[in-house]
């Protein structure tokens, strides 16, 4: 059975402007200790997906109109609150926000806000009754996961509050906090963009590292391709809410098939050629496009690509596809 | 969209701030036309002592004062001293205080230390205070009120603009525009201004609100509009001596300004709600 | 240990703004007047006595001399004499102090405390008939004028419905003389009379006060919870399971005190400025009706001082609520 699987999802928001449909049928499947990358420019949907996955999707605004997100067979959009909050949140699955300043409170120490969040996953996992010997469990482990993300002397983090530390040292607490708990998914959402390129590496690799050690599957999310190829098992794409390719990664860097995805990969910089963008620019999720939403800037589209969505389709094992004119390699 | 029918759509939105912008229109009309829609045009100067502190009937709806007056005329040539009093003190304040601001956010030297100082100085005082001070010092009469106004206000919008002013100043279309080589001033009143122009606009619309209150309570105490000018503050403290008899002399003039000073209130709410994050092209 | 840091760097910035307050009140008091002499003196004088008061107030001296004197008298405490009631400016301030100290203590209480919880409430009714009425009645609090309001109350609560008495502090003899504060000096002496009737004098004048601050703080109150409800780092606590008591009450709620906090210390000045036409209404006998007086009167030395005192009291309430804000946001301390 797949640890995480969404089928079909569906989010729209109503906003002043209109009805802004953020996501359209979009699935995806993560397995057990599985790190999936998904990638996609800004605004395609994937922090909406991962609020989705969490039921963080704020109510009045955005609604879940259709699919299934199925976590350990469980149907999570029919869960309540309470469960959520119980079992899901912050225990089976964590999240590792973009902005750690921001996801901080500024106004308490660090220590508080780690055990708030923490201390009541891990009492139903001790086993020795009394409140002390929780809470001296607690800290031990919280020190120990302090460690590991390279933080040393974890006691003086624990009495700081967040603006005193750098970018870095937040980021690695949150990745601390994340896994914490066990948890079985940690949903990373574009974990590096706010840091420096130098701190951005070293982020990476302590992230990687302990993903490995501890076996959680991760669903990483970035719009940096390079990033995703780095730490990535799987590969999925979605632009403008839709899903348009997945793959294993070397799969899909071996044989891109959507062309969006093969536009993507020229898209990187390289020595040997001049730089490329994609011309035109991404369509309103107002009164989108029917069919693919990528038809204006795609060379390959043809009249059924404005008609109707295409089916998912599998081209190579484990290498799924939304389009009808991929490129195939014979 | 444009940006501005976003603004304008989302704006009509707001009904109360709607309501309050057709208020103030209608008090710039009723101020504009006031000989003709006051029915009694000559009781602003002439005295009637046959009919004083007369209650509300068809001929006086408001009643009329203790120099047999209609209320309800003096009110309606109210509205000019009001309005020449919130325009003139606030539009002086932002002729002052805006350069000011601009020129200590950008420059960073002694000079805008040294108006920093000053102005962080008027605002030590809550503004009122002040201005009775000055007023005081002045001499009561309406102008001398105005200048303290103008004098005591300034200072709120140079910080505001101070602060954006540090803000934008920092972003990178000017220090684009800087490393082009434009002319100072060019930047400050092309590139600076229009990006701290939103707080200013609400500031300055609740700004107005708060003056008439202020210039109103100055006139209450004295020393602000003397008789005969019909004032809304003044007329409260005449009627004072007349009270509880002549109910009528106090509470219509004080529902003047409430309404008034509530109309701006309501449509710079309604701005700021709907200005605040679209005029700061600086992106955040 | 950063919050005493914190206080001491600002008492040391304290001391040369209230020099520019003393300069400023100065400045206009004897610079601003084209013959303060003449001003002193009043309308009906003559050149001999406007020059005698030239001589006796030293305003034939040169500025920096006479800024130098008043400077030194007012580290000495001597405020000069009252034109009016001939005693020293100093007994008549302490003397009159506490009844606005009342007034205003009373008022601030209940604007803090009501405004707070309408805030919070109204935020979390958000945009349903309750929080629009709130917003109606925050909306008119900031419209109306005190000092009308304050006469409106005396016309129909006073008057008309003799539910309230419309003048003074107290009928009847005062409470013994502890702290000048009548409501808390008959508590300590169980004088109940004294007590009901003080407590029956302050009502109107107390309410017409707290109305406007109410008005704001439920404002910003309300924004400062709105603002926590839809920020970063209350959605990352939600997406980890907080549990939703401890997320508000804790959390959101400290978070939404900061900007109301930051607003109390311009209440301050609100309480200053409207005491002076409350208590004219009310007749209240405090500062603020002995300020009106003394500008009514001309009386110099008077309204010198009061100005003065005025600058101080809201420097240092806004430095005590700097200081409480420091406690709540530890991001202050930094500035």
């Amino acid at each position: 059975m797949n640890l995480l699987e969404v089928i079909n999802l569906s989010v729209h928001f109503n906003t002043y402007q209109g009805k802004v449909e953020a996501i359209d049928e979009a699935s995806l499947t993560i397995k057990k200790g599985e790190v999936l990358g998904l990638v996609g420019e800004s605004g395609c949907g994937k922090t909406t997906m991962a609020r989705a996955i969490l039921g963080v999707v704020p109510s009045p605004p955005g609604k879940i109109s259709k699919g299934e997100i199925l976590f350990q067979g469980k149907n999570t959009l029919l869960m309540d609150e309470k469960e959520l909050n119980l079992s899901i949140r912050g225990k089976a699955i964590t999240l590792i926000p973009q902005d750690p300043l921001g996801s901080f409170n500024p106004l308490f120490m660090i220590g508080t806000q780690i055990k708030d969040i923490s201390i009541r996953k891990l009492k139903g996992q001790s086993e020795t009754k009394g409140a002390e010997n929780d809470k001296e469990k607690w800290k031990q482990k919280v020190f120990e996961m302090l460690n590991r993300v390279q933080l040393p002397s974890p006691e003086a983090f624990l009495r700081k509050y967040p603006h005193e530390l750098s970018g870095g040292q937040r980021q690695r607490i949150m990745i601390a906090m994340a896994l914490l708990t066990d948890p079985l998914l940690v949903i990373a959402d574009e974990p590096t963009t706010f840091l420096d390129v130098t701190v951005q590496a070293q982020i990476l690799q302590i992230l990687k590292h302990l993903v490995r050690q501890e076996q959680v599957s991760v669903l990483y999310i970035t719009h940096n391709l390079a990033v995703a190829s780095k730490i990535s098992d799987r590969i999925m794409v979605m632009y403008a809410g839709q899903v348009m390719e997945s793959a294993p990664t070397d799969s899909f860097f071996a044989n891109p098939a959507h062309p969006y995805t093969k536009k993507l990969l020229e898209c990187l910089p390289s020595h040997s050629r001049e730089i490329k963008g994609i011309p035109g620019s991404v369509p309103s999720l107002i009164n989108p496009p029917q069919g693919c939403r990528f038809v204006s800037r795609c060379d390959r589209a043809q009249a059924q690509c404005s008609q109707m969505r295409p089916a998912q389709v599998e081209i190579a094992k484990d290498h799924w596809i939304c389009c009808y004119h991929p490129y195939i390699k014979s | 969209m444009t940006t501005y029918k976003i603004i304008f759509r989302e704006f009509l939105n707001d009904r109360l701030a709607v309501a309050g912008l057709g208020i103030i229109v209608a008090l710039l009309l009723t101020a504009v036309f006031a000989s003709y829609l006051a029915p009694d045009p000559s009781a602003i100067f002439d005295i009637n002592p046959a009919q004083k502190l007369m209650a509300p009937t068809r001929e006086h709806p408001f009643g009329t004062d203790h120099m047999g007056r209609d209320i309800l005329s003096r009110i309606i040539f109210g509205t000019r001293v009001t309005i020449v009093i919130a325009v003139i003190a606030v539009g002086s304040a932002l002729i002052i205080g805006v350069p000011i601001g601009l020129i200590a956010g950008y420059y960073e030297n002694w000079l805008s230390g040294f108006l920093l100082r000053v102005s962080d100085i008027f605002l030590s005082f809550p503004q009122f205070i002040l201005a009775m001070a000055l007023a005081v010092a002045l001499g009561p009469s309406i102008e001398n009120a105005i200048l303290a106004l103008s004098i005591t206000y300034w200072p709120w919008f140079s910080r505001i603009v101070y602060a954006e002013t540090l803000f934008v100043k920092h972003s990178i279309f000017v220090e684009a525009t800087e490393a082009l080589g434009a002319n100072k001033f060019r930047i400050l009143a092309f590139h600076i201004l229009p990006n701290v122009l939103s707080p200013i606009i609400v500031r300055a619309t609740i700004g107005m609100g708060y003056t008439i209150l202020t210039a109103a309570t100055l006139g209450f105490l004295g020393v602000g509009a003397q008789p005969p000018t019909p004032e809304w503050g003044l007329a409260i403290s005449e009627a004072r001596e007349y009270l509880p008899g002549a109910w009528w002399f106090a509470t219509f003039p004080g529902t003047a300004i409430f309404v008034v000073v509530m109309a701006f209130n309501m449509f710079g709410d309604g701005l700021r709600d709907v200005l605040d994050p679209r005029l700061r092209i600086s992106g955040k | 240990m950063r919050i005493i840091a914190f206080t001491c760097k600002r008492l040391i910035y304290l001391v040369p703004t209230l020099l520019g307050i003393v300069v400023l009140v100065f400045f206009i008091s004897h610079v601003i007047p084209a013959d303060p002499a003449a001003l002193v003196a009043g309308p009906f004088a003559d050149q001999k006595q406007i020059a005698e008061i030239r001589h006796q107030y030293g305003f034939d001296r040169p500025l920096y001399e006479q800024l130098w004197m008043y400077l030194v008298n007012l580290i000495k405490g001597d405020l000069g004499e009252s034109l009016y009631t001939r005693r020293p400016v100093a007994w008549e301030i302490k003397s009159r102090f506490p009844a606005t100290l009342e007034l205003a203590m009373v008022s601030l209480f209940f604007s803090v405390l009501l405004g707070i919880t309408v805030g919070i409430y109204t935020a979390v009714k958000r945009n349903q008939w309750v929080d629009h009425i709130f917003r109606g009645v925050t909306i008119a609090g900031l419209a109306i004028a005190a000092f009308w309001m304050g006469i409106e109350l005396q016309l129909w609560l006073g008057y008309k419905l003799d539910l309230f008495p419309i003048a003074g502090r107290i009928t009847g003899t005062p409470p013994a003389d502890i702290t000048g504060l009548f409501l808390l000096d008959s508590l300590l002496t169980s004088n109940w009379k004294a007590f009901f009737s003080a407590l029956r004098h302050i009502i109107l004048p107390a309410a017409t006060l707290t109305f406007s601050p109410f008005a704001t703080l439920t404002r910003f109150q309300r924004a400062g919870v709105l603002n926590a409800i839809t920020s970063d780092y209350v959605r990352y606590e939600r997406s980890m399971g907080l549990p939703a008591p401890l997320l508000i009450y804790k959390y959101v709620l400290r978070n939404s005190l900061t900007a109301t906090v930051s607003q109390i210390g311009l209440l301050f000045g609100y309480m200053l400025a409207g005491s002076v036409v409350i208590e004219r209404v009310f007749s209240w006998p405090g500062l603020g009706s002995f300020a009106v007086e003394s500008i009514l009167m001309m009386d110099y030395k008077a309204v010198l001082a009061v100005a003065i005192w005025a600058g101080f009291a809201y420097t240092l309430g806004n430095l005590f609520v700097d200081i409480m804000l420091a406690f709540i946001d530890p991001r202050e301390t930094t500035r």
